[in-house]
């Protein structure tokens, strides 16, 4: 990834850093919150961001933004450098940050979405429509009249959604839209993200801690730690990238301790064992091995956790990316 | 261009509107506040007939006129008042703001409109009235229009003032008093003629911070007096070039901060 050439905003392309780096002097001296990030999101993508708590994901979508200029590098979005175009690219672009309100506090929530029809001058008629259409998809009916301050946390983020995606932004960036969410509130804002990224083609970057997020909505994701990019690609690929097998999950009649060729016990409670099994290692072989030199009451064969992959890369920090 | 600010303004005006009582009591409040803030000082200079051959409604006049302009500054300032801004920015809301297509200037300035500082500026106003008839001032378009303009200047002077101390909050994070210091100190001391303080606070406040251009010069210029050593009625050609100048360095001080701006957290 690093020495890729200089090509900043090729065709196509919705995002694209290339050596993106933003320094703050604190009272420990000068930190490197993002530190030579190179990534490029193409039209259409839906891309999770995902790291450890400070490690540079909201000050790069801050960057992206324009909220930040950047100390080095450079990020185009859209065709534009965000901290010179940042109110061209503000009508392009949607953004929520998911612990603050883009809404009017003490208005009911149809004057906030009529305000950002005023703020992106919107004609009547477009907003009106576009209302309609978006909150049949929120579920917004009901809401309309209410002060935002008497939404409850999921209401609001729905109302928040509805308010970014009201002008038809090409790219909506996210910062953290489920935190705090109960179960039914997750699925109703992954429902339309992915909905909106679907039907609309809106490019979508978002960050979190939630890797149910993670799992269902972004085919790519980015993980950053300690302000680099360590992994750039699928979920599946990261899986793969770590070589982590499958587990075997054995009960036994008695008390022996299973120990045989091809894996590695990893933990045991009582009669019941873990077996991780590499990747290079047929888990049927394993599985026979088992059966023959132990009294086996039941067996399962796990999967690798994507939550416990991501987990040892923050804990570790492993490079992943590979050659 | 008015549209999305306009529609701001009535935002925030109706996000404040809801309690009618509160706002009758906060209207009592300000007009008490220009009454006391005009009686005090017109108290004392009656004491002793004059303060460096300054009558007690002349000394009334300056003060009508200053007011007038805080009140008006209040009026459209109040989001970028240092600590009310420092708070905004700490709780992330500025960056909210950045993400929308509008100046973030206009935006602060429309989205803290509060009406009820016009009450303020009206009381003062009624200041201004009153201390011109009674110190004698002959009521003339010229007259009214110059005295306008200083109100306007000084308004025009401490929004300018708040606006390079919100530009210093991009660099701090934290609400400083600085800006209060100039604004607070310049209407206080405006409040009186200059010709009673010491050449070298004079001329600071007349040249580096104008403040003594946009309500001494303009009294001066009404009253028909002439002030102490290079200070005179003259000096009113110089203001709108010196409004200008600190405007100016204003829009100048908070594109270099929002450059410099750090945002908070995540």
């Amino acid at each position: 990834m690093a020495g890729r050439a200089a090509p900043v905003y090729e065709h196509g392309l919705v995002i694209s850093a290339r050596g993106l780096t933003k320094r703050f002097s604190t009272r420990r001296g000068v930190v490197a919150a993002v530190d030579g990030v190179d990534f490029d999101v193409a039209a259409g993508e839906f891309v999770g961001y995902v790291g450890p708590n400070g490690a540079g994901k909201s000050t790069t979508i801050k960057m992206m933004c324009g909220v930040l200029v950047p100390t080095s590098g450079e990020v185009r979005v859209d065709g534009l450098d965000p901290s010179v175009d940042r109110r061209r690219l503000t009508r392009r672009m949607g953004v929520v940050f998911g612990q603050r309100t883009s809404l009017w506090w003490d208005l009911p929530l149809r004057d906030s979405f009529d305000l950002v029809g005023r703020l992106y001058r919107m004609p009547r008629p477009v907003l009106a429509q576009r209302l309609d259409d978006l909150s049949s998809l929120l579920d917004l009916g009901a809401l309309f009249d209410v002060p935002v301050r008497a939404l409850s946390l999921g209401q609001r983020m729905r109302g928040e959604l509805a308010a970014a995606i009201l002008p038809q932004p090409a790219v909506l960036i996210l910062d953290e839209p489920t935190i705090g969410l109960d179960v039914e509130a997750k699925a109703a804002v992954r429902g339309f993200l992915a909905e909106t990224n679907r039907r609309e083609g809106t490019t979508v970057v978002l960050t979190t801690h939630d890797l149910g997020d993670i799992v269902q909505l972004c085919p790519r994701i980015l993980i950053i730690d300690k302000g680099r990019v360590i992994y750039d690609g699928s979920v599946d690929g990261l899986k793969e990238r770590l070589a982590v097998g499958r587990a075997v999950v054995v009960d036994l009649l008695d008390d022996a301790v299973p120990e045989v060729d091809g894996a590695t016990r990893l933990r045991t409670e009582g009669r019941r064992h873990w077996l991780q099994v590499p990747r290079d290692q047929r888990v049927p072989d394993v599985v026979g091995r088992l059966l023959d030199a132990y009294q086996v009451e039941d067996l399962t064969v796990e999967e690798p956790d994507i939550e416990e992959i991501i987990r040892r890369i923050y804990r570790e920090g492993a490079v992943v990316d590979g050659p | 261009m008015v549209d999305p600010y306009g529609a701001l303004a009535v935002a925030s005006v109706r996000s404040l509107a809801g309690n009618r009582r509160l706002f009758v009591l906060r209207m009592a409040g300000d007009v008490g506040v220009v009454i006391m803030e005009t009686l005090t000082p017109v108290f004392l200079v009656n004491r002793f007939g004059s303060v460096a051959g300054w009558t007690a409604p002349e000394v009334a006049l300056l003060i009508g006129v200053v007011r007038v302009g805080e009140g008006l500054s209040s009026m459209f300032g109040r989001a970028i008042d240092p600590f009310r801004f420092a708070e905004l920015v700490r709780r992330g809301q500025f960056d909210q703001v950045l993400t929308r297509p509008v100046s973030p200037l206009g935006w602060m300035l429309s989205s803290g409109l509060e009406p009820r500082f016009a009450f303020r500026a009206l009381a003062a106003l009624v200041v201004v009235v009153w201390a011109s008839a009674a110190a004698g001032v002959p009521l003339t378009v010229a007259n009214v229009l110059v005295l306008a303009l200083g109100a306007l200047a000084s308004a025009t002077l401490i929004l300018s003032i708040y606006v390079m101390g919100a530009a210093l909050t991009f660099l701090t994070v934290e609400g400083s008093d600085l800006a209060n210091v100039f604004t607070n100190g310049g209407i206080g001391l405006s409040s009186f003629p200059l010709d009673v303080y010491g050449s070298a606070l004079r001329l600071t406040f007349t040249f580096l911070i104008p403040i003594g251009l946009c309500v001494y010069v303009p009294a001066l210029v009404v009253l028909g007096r002439d002030g102490p050593g290079i200070l005179g009625p003259g000096l009113l050609l110089l203001l709108p070039v010196a409004v200008a100048a600190v405007v100016g360095l204003a829009g100048l001080s908070w594109r270099a901060g929002l450059r410099r701006y750090t945002s908070t957290g995540s």
